[in-house]
């Protein structure tokens, strides 16, 4: 496994996978920044915590820009080996062919990380520069930066599966830009929630009432722990589905 | 000798077009084996059995005397291969397109991947991005990689596509020395038969998806000997007179007389014979054959390209 890890750590040199887990995050703060700077006066009238409703406001953005990002990187991790029919060579040297698939999730998941991270100290900076008063709440923001990625498992190991199914890669991304559109509005109705692609907008730390059609009181989630079993369920799921594609995969 | 491959029955269909059709292949230790065949024979189709890259539909294919369909990932450790077209990682060099392979391989030591690029020849091009390479250099990349976990057996499909005579030459060269060297047992497919001729000691001819020859090469060498042929003015009557004289002897389409003989004294014997009855002889002339017409006559006349 290590060594399938080191080896497709050096076929990222020079793509566009890495630069892009650096970019969507930063884009996700710059529009978040944006958003907060106008709203400022205004969200400071009706509630005392700017960070709450910073999380609450960037929450928007990061549920859409996630499984696009997600969608995108598993496609371009599998063209790959699709451009020049590696699979071929990889499937005749003497490791398991599942090990391929696992260390691409590996590196998917250590991609997020990353993108993860830079939102986390983005969250802090943009608060520091507008100068939120109260403590910085680091385990709220961590969890914000964090969650939407774990609610993302399903679709992880599902684009995955997708995309190395399937040669051309025009079929797994509008399938994953689909997903990402319908979010939205799956994420609206209750029953449709269950659907794992409302997962990452479900996976909010905090969220806000809704009181007679206006925004009441922020508020812990409380279907955080029903949500994180789903789609780690969801997410095995499709993970065993995309083992065994690979193992059954010929290489014409 | 040990079989170091031996496949029985093997069998490969695709909806009912059958592009393998029960071939019997045996290729011994230290063997140089040229797997050869017309475009679309099924060459390519059988190596990616042989590598266990697709599925045959029939038959069992041993290597190094194990099953493969139990023991792939066994087996695979000792195979080195090119599979077609090389793959290759465009965005890396050609450098590190062998240090992800090493990776994966667990293969120690930088030196190893120095001494395959001094041995395809491409030191000097080590730094450059591989989608800049020519057909060729991406060729020798390939082998490079084949060569790179220090295979018992090295299965090459086509490895010479795309090069220069130099380089034809030169992975000749390379190949010739692999048995000798390091005990590598080769298999090697072609569509020309001039390219393993002068490195394979036994060659497969498949067409058609039939292997309808596999023997040592002098085998095949015996059938490309010198013929004699002779136009007379009766040929049928020529044919009767020299086989009572107890030798073998065939019509040709041409009507023409066709001996399998070429000692000067004999030929000398048949012709006295020939015109003591009479016979105008016109034409006594030999008729070398190379293999490579050895080679089409054999794929055509099991229906091969017209």
């Amino acid at each position: 496994m290590n060594n399938v890890i080191a080896s497709d750590k050096i076929k990222l040199k020079r793509t566009f996978i890495k630069p892009l887990s650096y970019l969507y995050p930063a884009l996700i703060l710059v529009i978040a920044f944006l958003v907060l700077s106008i709203q400022k006066d205004n969200l400071a009238v009706q509630y005392n915590n700017m960070w709450e409703s910073m999380v609450v406001i960037t929450h928007f953005i990061i549920i859409f820009m996630v499984p696009m990002a997600i969608t995108i990187l598993t496609s371009n991790l599998s063209n790959i080996e699709h451009q020049n029919n590696s699979w071929k060579l990889l499937f005749s040297l003497p490791i398991a062919k599942s090990t391929f698939y696992f260390s691409k999730v590996f590196n998917i998941i250590r991609l997020c990380l990353i993108s993860g991270m830079i939102l986390f100290v983005g969250f802090i900076v943009i608060g520091k520069t507008l100068s939120f008063t109260g403590e910085i709440p680091y385990m709220l923001l961590l969890k914000e930066a964090l969650y939407p990625y774990l609610g993302a498992l399903p679709i992880i190991t599902f684009q995955l599966w997708l995309s190395i199914r399937f040669k051309n890669q025009a079929f797994p991304i509008a399938i994953g830009i689909f997903g990402a559109v319908c979010m939205f509005f799956l994420q609206m109705n209750k029953s449709t929630t269950l659907l794992f692609w409302a997962y990452p907008a479900m996976m909010t730390p905090i969220k806000q009432e809704i009181e007679n059609n206006s925004l009441a009181e922020i508020v812990p989630n409380d279907d955080l722990g029903f949500f994180m079993l789903l789609s780690i369920v969801f997410g095995l799921i499709f993970m065993i589905i995309g083992v065994m594609s690979i193992h059954k995969q010929q290489a014409e | 000798m040990t079989k170091i491959i031996e496949a029985t029955q093997l069998t490969k269909e695709y909806k009912k077009t059958t592009v393998v059709n029960q071939i019997n292949l045996s290729v011994g230790q230290g063997d140089i084996y040229g797997f050869l065949g017309p475009n679309g024979a099924g060459k390519t189709t059988t190596i990616r059995m042989l590598l266990g890259l697709i599925k045959p539909t029939k038959g069992d294919i041993k290597i190094f005397g194990k099953e493969l369909a139990s023991h792939r990932i066994d087996i695979l450790k000792g195979i080195g291969s090119l599979v077609e077209y090389p793959s290759y990682y465009g965005n890396l060099t050609g450098f590190e397109n062998l240090e992800a392979i090493r990776r994966l391989l667990r293969v120690e030591g930088n030196n190893r991947i120095k001494e395959i690029l001094h041995t395809v020849g491409l030191l000097n091009a080590k730094d450059k991005l591989v989608k800049t390479y020519s057909l060729g250099m991406k060729q020798r990349l390939g082998i490079g990689i084949a060569l790179l976990g220090s295979p018992k057996l090295l299965i090459l499909d086509e490895p010479t596509n795309g090069l220069d005579p130099a380089g034809i030459q030169e992975i000749r060269e390379l190949i010739k020395g692999l048995p000798s060297q390091f005990g590598i047992t080769v298999m090697i497919s072609s569509h020309l038969l001039s390219e393993v001729d002068q490195m394979a000691n036994k060659v497969g001819i498949i067409n058609r998806g039939n292997l309808i020859f596999q023997d040592h090469i002098e085998e095949l060498r015996k059938k490309s000997s010198t013929k004699i042929n002779i136009r007379v003015n009766n040929p049928r009557l020529a044919e009767s007179i020299i086989k009572k004289e107890g030798l073998d002897v065939a019509l040709t389409a041409k009507e023409e007389l066709f001996i399998n003989e070429c000692e000067d004294g004999k030929i000398a014997y048949i012709v006295e014979q020939l015109m003591r009855q009479q016979l105008s002889i016109y034409r006594v002339y030999e008729e070398k054959r190379s293999l490579e017409d050895i080679f089409l006559e054999l794929t055509s006349e099991a229906g091969g390209v017209s």
